[in-house]
């Protein structure tokens, strides 16, 4: 069972949505439930993080009613419920949104007063949940290596991971993975020693995921990941990695 | 002990102190913060190799000017060499400001070997001495900011020629001065302090520059702002003018959907209404829109540089989205440096998208409790090797960009309270700069 949340001040766009969302509920037999529909930011506050998580909130950005602004309520959620979905309401069609995606990963946002395009709106936001979940419920619980970047933090699923490599900019590592490839401040050293036994330092510069190595040329003192990407291997590295792969 | 040995444990020790008063200068000129453990190992590796070469021929030479000259040059090529090596990659302000560096510890230890001549370990005193003197200048040299007078005079080719020549004069001005003297004898009784009348007239010299320099940056700073002002003044009357012709409209379709709604007509009424919310949005919305995220920049010389590179990339008819959502106020951040680097920054994002047909440019200022973030997103070509984009400095066209980035990576390093981090997602490249 999702649970979902309301917060907007305006009690027409309240309803307004309520009914969309108990329509597309019945439509397509989701197991989700209205919760709480309410202008009070503070109440949804009170709820949440306590039912479990993974629920869904719709958020107003402005909320004229109280202190608190529709971001401040996102980021407070986002950090209560982590893996709950965010989903915003605003009178702009062309509102700033990256900021949102940025700090507190809101999934989309639905724009008031256009009953056609809202319902569009909300379908599609239900239907990707439904998606994620059944993603996520496929591979269990996922190990996650975290990017502390300053104020906001980067989790990558450690099994998409290829490997990590020095970069050429000084104090910085890169790190390549299925989804995306980042770069930022770290060392080798301290992200081998988190991340256990299934990386291997093959080379100075180089810190593999052993469950991506697809070849390893001995003669060239190289491997080759799933992702054809060609890392180095120190000369005195070769048996050591040669033992942990056959094993 | 040996005496020969005795002198050679004491010069060693002064030696150390007065290479790391080299580094300590050279740094501050650079401004740099300093890494004492790599300052400290060099320097004793330094003053082990090179020193003893140095106190080797200084103590054969007998004397003899020509001899010690040569082992001046060789300490002052090694010293120039040790720089650029470790700290700074561009030679024109690696060699400046080493040779600057060196020139400056060379006089102020003389002058630190007067005052101790006096006591005892004369010279080790002198270096200790030395080291604390060259601590307190390389201060001064960074509140004055003398490397942006550096960074300014290396910007153009001339001026750069004539910085080099200029330094490395400076630095075995002394040895001219010797000569010199050696024509005009009897002006070598008061030569100890002649050194202090050379590093004053130096420093005077050092003094003008900077200022001179501060003095015409804030010069161009304030032209552009002005500039920019000016245009900014100009689309925000551009957009009042379509707000009174989007009123003068609006009074029109109201008593046009009046009439609809009298005459019962509901879907004509609703029609009529989605079109003219949809209108709003798409112009004057839009416009609204983005002067607000605009206006949120508050500092005058980075809204006139997001307003110039907004123009450009009109002009180049790249898509741009600017988000501030909050007003951006204090930056932790010297206002040169941090247009410097946003500019650098857009530039390389304005670059990587010309010539994709759809490519669009993301600009976002976010400003939150613990630091300001800014993120400078673009669309890359599918066919793009993200390895490459990572190892070649991202970029996948000539040498140039490279140049651009090293600069910025310069910068960044002076500041401890800055870190920067690079990411690439699908079809969009992005940079984030952290500022706390």
């Amino acid at each position: 069972m999702i649970n979902i949340y309301l917060c907007d001040d305006e009690p027409w766009v309240r309803q307004e949505i309520e009914t969309i969302i108990q329509r597309q509920i019945l439509i397509h037999g989701y197991d989700m439930e209205i919760v709480r529909s309410t202008g009070n930011p503070e109440e949804l506050l009170n709820l949440c993080g306590q039912d479990g998580g993974g629920s869904i909130y719709f958020l107003d950005v402005e909320l004229k009613g109280s202190a608190m602004d529709g971001f401040e309520l996102g980021k407070k959620i986002r950090a209560l419920d982590g893996g709950s979905t965010i989903i915003y309401i605003t009178s702009f069609a062309n509102m700033a949104f990256r900021t949102f995606q940025y700090h507190i990963e809101a999934m989309d946002y639905i724009v008031k007063g256009d009953g056609e395009r809202m319902r569009s709106s909300i379908a599609d936001c239900l239907s990707e949940v439904v998606k994620r979940l059944e993603a996520q419920g496929k591979k269990g619980e996922r190990a996650y290596y975290t990017i502390r970047f300053l104020d906001t933090v980067r989790q990558i699923p450690v099994d998409e991971i290829y490997y990590f490599e020095t970069s050429p900019r000084a104090h910085k590592v890169i790190l390549y993975a299925s989804q995306e490839t980042i770069e930022f401040p770290g060392n080798l050293t301290e992200i081998g020693d988190e991340l256990g036994d299934s990386f291997f330092r093959s080379h100075r510069a180089y810190l593999i995921n052993l469950n991506q190595v697809k070849e390893l040329l001995l003669k060239e003192n190289a491997l080759i990941m799933k992702d054809g990407s060609r890392c180095l291997v120190a000369r005195n590295m070769k048996s050591r990695l040669l033992k942990l792969l056959t094993e | 002990m040996d005496p020969m040995m005795r002198f050679y444990l004491v010069y060693m020790g002064s030696s150390f102190f007065t290479e790391m008063a080299f580094f300590i200068l050279t740094l501050s000129l650079l401004d740099y913060p300093l890494p004492w453990k790599k300052m400290i190992v060099s320097s004793i590796l330094l003053d082990v190799t090179a020193g003893s070469v140095v106190f080797l021929l200084a103590f054969y030479s007998n004397g003899d000017w020509g001899i010690t000259f040569w082992a001046d040059l060789f300490g002052l090529t090694v010293n120039t060499a040790a720089i650029l090596l470790l700290y700074e990659r561009e030679l024109c302000r690696g060699i400046t400001a080493s040779c600057i560096g060196y020139f400056c510890y060379y006089q102020i230890y003389t002058g630190s070997l007067v005052i101790s001549g006096k006591f005892a370990f004369a010279s080790i005193l002198a270096a200790g001495l030395c080291v604390v003197l060259c601590f307190g200048l390389g201060k001064l040299f960074r509140k004055l900011r003398v490397s942006d007078g550096l960074e300014y005079f290396s910007r153009k080719r001339s001026t750069k020629i004539f910085l080099l020549a200029a330094a490395l004069l400076l630095s075995e001005s002394y040895y001219g001065y010797m000569l010199l003297s050696n024509w005009l004898s009897g002006i070598m009784e008061m030569m100890p302090y002649q050194t202090w009348l050379l590093t004053a007239l130096f420093l005077m010299l050092l003094l003008y520059l900077t200022f001179y320099t501060r003095h015409r940056q804030r010069e161009e700073l304030q032209e552009m702002v002005l500039l920019q002002q000016q245009m900014y003044i100009g689309s925000l009357e551009e957009l009042q003018k379509e707000v009174r012709m989007y009123r003068h409209d609006y009074k029109n379709v109201i008593s046009g959907m009046m009439l609809k709604a009298k005459e019962g007509d509901t879907d004509g009424v609703l029609e009529f209404l989605k079109d003219t919310a949809e209108n709003f949005d798409d112009s004057v919305g839009r416009q609204i829109q983005q002067t607000t995220q605009i206006a949120n920049l508050c500092q005058a010389e980075l809204k006139s540089l997001v307003l110039s590179k907004m123009a450009k990339m009109q002009e180049l008819g790249i898509r741009c989205q600017l988000e501030v959502m909050h007003p951006v106020e204090e930056i932790a951040m010297n206002p040169l440096d941090l247009n410097r680097c946003v500019g650098i920054l857009v530039d390389n994002a304005i670059e990587a998208v010309s010539g994709q047909r759809d490519g669009s440019v993301t600009l976002i200022f976010s400003r939150q409790e613990e630091c300001l973030t800014i993120l400078v997103g673009n669309t890359i070509r599918q066919e793009v090797d993200v390895r490459k984009i990572f190892q070649e400095g991202y970029s996948s066209k000539g040498n140039d960009r490279g140049l651009g980035l090293a600069s910025l990576e310069r910068i960044l390093k002076k500041y401890r309270n800055v870190a920067s981090m690079t990411r690439v997602h699908g079809r969009e490249f992005v940079q984030e700069l952290k500022i706390s």
